[in-house]
């Protein structure tokens, strides 16, 4: 027998409140896993598209929220002439219910610009040109919606014919329809509007120049912001509202478990008065019984933790079949959130133990021997 | 019996009380009411008395389980209120034996028996050792593995008994030992009792209401309502039975 012998022994003693509890923790990690795994699928999904189309700027309005503000398609002229511009193109994407899904990315594309041409179709054909009442579908898309080519797609009021389906190489361009810009302008009342300018920079343009470029841009257009590609993530409003949504709502499922962990060890306490009596009788510290309290409840979180890691991930599964998200975002249970997940229930077991523990070491041992 | 002390025996006096006090719930109920007394290295003494005299509060005193309201006690010329360690004085230089056993209930005796040993740096495997040897000494090797549901009141007390050997104390504590055993089994523990107190020389201060238990002991302090009465040694007219 060993010290953790005693440990195991005292949580096993009432197995149907320790699973209860477990229980408990482990909602509250699957939630942590199951929100932030999605917020940070949305966000890898995002980085992936825009390294496939090969966007290095983006100009955008990010104060409108997930999806950033309309403003005027003619900056893209100005921007096109500054220095370090290879190719400059709009882009108008909207996410809309499209027939039986609930959400979709609706991509509106300047015809013949960068953004179209990472996609490869995998059955049918690309619009002819811009004046087609055309669309493609990502394939994910597609599934979805259960289009083949040459059947019709309703978009807002208007019906589209679906001419190809396209392999985007990203989950994001896989689950968007895509259609030429003005097409999708006239369809959802943003004439002359766009709500991204996406740049290519010639190769081997060095950070600072890129860093110079995104400042001339917003000096000439203050009510843009134009950011590298890879800084989107970070820098995007929309991403930190979904980041700050997925943890404040876990951290309702941590406080939840806290308390759930912080009630079972109360009561083993107040259960266990007596033994602790006879414990400090014995000769124990009254630190090693702080610290016996303290295992068991971080044990009981690492349990928790470790069961709530594999509910949430079978819940991100669940979830990236549903119609709702799949093609949207690929969720994203990567090592360091599993092992974020568990610290954090190690450490709600730890916070929850500690008032429990502090309450067991300060019992006078000949009352506790009373019980 | 392979069970040695290491406390060295030196004359002089193991516990010495200079009108001790204890009183509950803020004076009102007073429990000890300057209790005076000198315990020598190796002697065992039984405190004798009716329910409600004190005596186990003085146990507990002994034993740092609780602090005295005024008064001295000195455990080898040490304050006991004032140790800078208490635990460490519970579990080394003390061991106590209850009338309830107070063994823990899911773990087996030899587990039971290892529990004082986990402030002591000793391997599991000394531990066990340890346990066995003092679980042999008490005629219970064969039930190590056993919880103590499982067992008869008189080896419940046995393995208590063991337990409190656990790290070698120079003095035992013995709180009604054989408050729950009937005759017989109260017989067997006494003379257990005896054997390794005498054997060993550990001081044993044992605390009955049962004269005829208490008579084992070399002095006999005699309380009533928190005050010692009388002294005495066995054989004396004033502490027979009869008396």
């Amino acid at each position: 027998m060993n010290f953790f012998t005693i440990v195991i022994r005292s949580l096993w003693r009432r197995p149907v409140r320790t699973s209860l509890t477990l229980v408990g923790i482990s909602i509250g990690i699957a939630a942590v896993i199951t929100l932030v795994g999605l917020a940070s699928g949305y966000e890898k999904s995002v980085v992936r598209q825009l390294d496939v189309i090969g966007i290095d700027v983006i100009v955008s309005n990010m104060e409108g929220g997930m999806m950033p503000k309309a403003f005027e398609e003619s900056m893209q002229a100005e921007i096109a002439k500054l220095p370090d511009t290879e190719k400059v193109t709009t882009v108008l994407m909207q996410m809309l219910s499209i027939e039986d899904a609930p959400m979709m990315m609706v991509s509106g594309r300047e015809w013949e610009g960068f953004t179209w041409d990472q996609l490869e179709v995998v059955e049918g054909r690309m619009p002819k040109d811009a004046s087609e009442k055309a669309v493609v579908m990502g394939r994910l898309a597609a599934e979805v919606l259960k289009k083949t080519v040459g059947d019709i797609v309703q978009i807002e009021t208007d019906q589209f014919q679906v001419v190809g389906i396209v392999d985007g190489q990203s989950v994001v361009e896989n689950g968007a329809i895509i259609l030429a810009l003005p097409l999708f302008q006239e369809v959802s009342g943003y004439q002359g509007k766009v709500n991204f300018i996406d740049i290519k920079v010639p190769k081997n343009t060095d950070s600072g120049r890129i860093t110079a470029l995104c400042e001339k841009i917003e000096a000439l257009f203050p009510e843009v912001r134009a950011v590298k590609a890879g800084e989107v993530v970070g820098t995007s409003q929309g991403f930190r509202i979904a980041r700050a949504m997925s943890w404040s709502t876990s951290l309702l499922a941590i406080i939840v478990g806290v308390l759930g962990v912080m009630n079972t060890m109360l009561m083993t306490v107040f259960e266990r008065t007596h033994e602790i009596g006879i414990l400090l009788a014995l000769g124990w510290k009254r630190r090693r019984i702080v610290f016996l309290v303290l295992c068991e409840s971080a044990i009981l979180g690492l349990l928790g933790g470790m069961v709530g890691v594999i509910l949430g991930a079978g819940a991100l599964k669940i979830l990236e079949l549903t119609p709702t998200i799949r093609g949207m975002l690929e969720p994203d249970l990567s090592g360091g959130l599993v092992i974020q997940a568990i610290c954090i229930a190690v450490g709600v077991g730890v916070v929850s133990g500690l008032y429990p523990a502090w309450r067991s070491s300060r019992l006078t041992p000949s009352l506790a021997l009373q019980g | 019996m392979t069970y040695d002390s290491p406390h060295a025996h030196v004359p002089g006096p193991v516990f010495e009380a200079d009108q001790l006090v204890k009183e509950y719930d803020d004076g009102r109920v007073p429990a000890l009411r300057g209790v005076t007394f000198r315990i020598e290295d190796g002697e065992f003494v039984s405190i004798i008395g009716p329910s409600g005299c004190g005596k186990s509060t003085l146990l507990n005193m002994l034993g740092a389980l609780d602090r005295p309201t005024s008064g001295s006690l000195k455990f080898k010329g040490t304050s006991i209120p004032d140790l800078a360690d208490p635990a460490k004085y519970r579990g080394q230089e003390v061991g106590f034996i209850f009338q309830a056993f107070h063994l823990l209930p899911t773990f087996t005796v030899e587990e039971n028996v290892q529990i004082p040993m986990f402030e002591l740096p000793w391997s599991r495997a000394q531990r066990k050792k340890r346990a066995g040897e003092l679980l042999d000494a008490v005629g219970l090797s064969h039930r190590l593995g056993h919880l103590p549901t499982k067992l008869s009141g008189g080896e419940r007390q046995r393995a208590a008994i063991a337990r409190s050997l656990a790290n070698e104390p120079g003095v035992l504590l013995a709180d009604e030992p054989t408050g729950n055993l009937d005759s017989q089994n109260a017989v067997q523990i006494m003379d257990l009792l005896c054997r390794l107190q005498t054997e060993h020389r550990i001081t044993l201060l044992l605390v009955s209401h049962d004269l005829h238990v208490a008579s084992h002991a070399n002095r006999i302090i005699r309380m009533k309502d928190g005050q010692i009465v009388s002294e005495s040694r066995p054989g004396d007219v004033a502490h027979s039975p009869q008396a």
